[in-house]
């Protein structure tokens, strides 16, 4: 097997093993509009650090911690609704982000757009590798101690609060991995298709699972296979790796729903 | 009107056992007076039941006293490390979550089955322990809470309405299980009801609000206080011709007669 598809592999299963997990909160707290906010903010990430000659990848998480940090703020004053302030929020930064893009390109910037809307998993390379496995480690490191309480308040935040649960600080530090998430996966499946890979194997997850933590595993399975499937088509016939991926995720989603419909 | 002061020898005599206190609490939300004025203690082993009518403030208190909302003026003083165990009028788990009754109740990760059975067992719903908790009745919920809240071993228990929702019966099986709770477990209890003649024997001393305190002490006296009976006279009334037609209750079983003759009865007190 040529090392760009081991690469390739290894950078979509680094992405699985986070979006599995973390995909399970956004499910059960419906922050799917968060992530999709965090994926539009990413464009103006990935102009900014090509502006400042630095990975696409730390433009992306820095974004994504200023918006979750913006969005905490607007929360606590109470008088817009989260999706209200997620639309403001989402729109602004995708529309700064477009600017800011066509900016650095009159200044002679070479940007691909496509790689960054639609991912490039093929053009994953050493150092992309060592820095994607580096984040996974510390993402779930820290979400493996946030996990019990993330649980407990996505049941019912005034019985976590009363159990001395910081929910504040919880939903903070939850948001942060979330935006580490999102620059781990630009390169696997791209801005426009993030959020996919972090609804659909956990929707498919619910299917087979008894309890929290199994669906948190049983989405880490189901984007792994999503990743194979989508990587396997994509070699064979030539198909987009990103949007294969995610083609595949949905596959497993609605055959798995027939099956168990029918069982 | 504050005359929960009728108290202090009390208060003086178990002043190491208060759980909570609360001083000179109000709490004013989008210019709207909830609650002012008020002061009390809560001790330990102690049942005290807080009735008001509808939009009194009580639960707007209870979160005050738990920490979950803040006071716009006034103190809460919690014992140090104080142990709260919580049961809320009623919770609603999400549907998109896989959850059965024992990961709601291990949440933290600290009991084993065994003892999250056990605690299941006491409030007499052992049966449910792999049940997901979608799939609960909303009579077998609040005992799932209540087994929630006692595995933390709290010194004070604080109840939001536990029986609301439930038919008669099942209140006072419920009530039946506080009462229990207490003797066993130690601790001081704090629950809203709508209803002092049901928890009466339960407990130990009623605070009745509204907005402010308008007269505390124990259920007897209470009841006949002219602050409670300003405030309830109307469905202490209507409580005595609910409790008379209880009493057949055997000739009640059938459904439908139920029914019909709950109708005739309430026609009844319409004529009066």
């Amino acid at each position: 097997m040529d090392s760009f598809i081991l690469y390739a592999l290894a950078a979509g299963i680094a992405l699985a093993l986070v979006v599995g997990p973390l995909g399970s909160v956004v499910v059960w707290r419906r922050m799917a509009y968060f992530g999709d906010t965090l994926a539009h903010a990413a464009l103006l990430g990935v102009a900014l650090a090509v502006a400042a000659d630095q990975l696409p990848m730390a433009g992306v998480g820095l974004i994504g911690v200023f918006i979750a940090v913006v969005l905490f703020w607007l929360e606590k004053q109470r008088d817009l609704s989260t999706d209200t302030l997620l639309g403001i929020l989402s729109h602004s930064a995708l529309a700064l982000g477009l600017i800011v893009l066509s900016a650095i390109q009159t200044q002679g910037f070479n940007i691909n757009l496509m790689s960054y809307l639609f991912g490039d998993l093929l053009a994953v390379n050493q150092s992309d590798l060592l820095l994607m496995y580096g984040s996974v480690v510390v993402i779930l490191l820290v979400f493996s101690q946030i996990l019990s309480p993330l649980i407990s308040m996505s049941v019912n935040e005034e019985l976590a609060r009363v159990d001395g649960v910081a929910v504040e600080k919880i939903r903070f530090i939850f948001m942060i991995l979330l935006a580490l998430v999102i620059a781990i996966a630009l390169k696997v499946v791209g801005i426009l298709l993030i959020t996919a890979l972090l609804i659909i194997p956990a929707a498919t997850a619910r299917l087979f699972s008894k309890s929290p933590k199994q669906m948190v595993l049983m989405s880490v399975l189901m984007a792994v296979v999503a990743v194979v499937l989508g990587l396997y088509s994509s070699l064979n016939w030539d198909f987009p790796t990103g949007p294969a991926i995610v083609v595949s995720a949905s596959l497993l989603f609605f055959v798995s729903r027939i099956f168990s419909r029918t069982a | 009107m504050l005359d929960n002061h009728q108290h202090d020898d009390k208060n003086t005599e178990t002043t190491n056992h208060i759980l909570l206190s609360a001083d000179d609490i109000a709490y004013v939300k989008r210019g709207i007076t909830i609650l002012t004025d008020i002061s009390l203690h809560l001790h330990s082993k102690e049942i005290i039941t807080l009735i008001g009518p509808n939009g009194a403030g009580k639960t707007s208190l209870i979160k005050i006293l738990l920490g979950l909302s803040h006071a716009t003026s006034g103190i809460v003083e919690r014992r140090e490390d104080l142990r709260i165990g919580y049961v809320p009028q009623r919770i609603v788990v999400p549907e998109v979550m896989p959850i059965r009754v024992y990961d709601f109740l291990n949440v933290t990760g600290l009991y084993d089955a065994e003892q999250c059975e056990h605690m299941l067992d006491e409030v007499n719903c052992a049966y449910l322990l792999y049940s997901p908790m979608q799939n609960i009745s909303g009579g077998e919920m609040q005992r799932v809470l209540l087994a929630r809240a006692l595995l933390k071993k709290p010194q004070l228990l604080v109840l939001d309405e536990p029986a609301s929702g439930m038919d008669i019966i099942g209140q006072q099986a419920l009530y039946e299980t506080i009462r229990h709770i207490r003797d066993k477990h130690d601790c001081g209890i704090l629950m809203v009801s709508h209803d002092l003649h049901l928890v009466m024997a339960a407990t130990d001393r009623v605070i009745c609000l509204n907005t402010h305190i308008c007269c505390t002490g124990h259920p007897d006296d209470v009841s006949e206080h002219p602050e409670y009976l300003k405030l309830f006279g109307d469905a202490v009334e209507g409580l005595a011709l609910y409790s008379h037609h209880h009493d057949h209750e055997h000739d009640l079983r059938g459904n439908i007669v139920d029914s019909e003759h709950c109708q005739s009865c309430e026609h009844h007190v319409e004529k009066d």
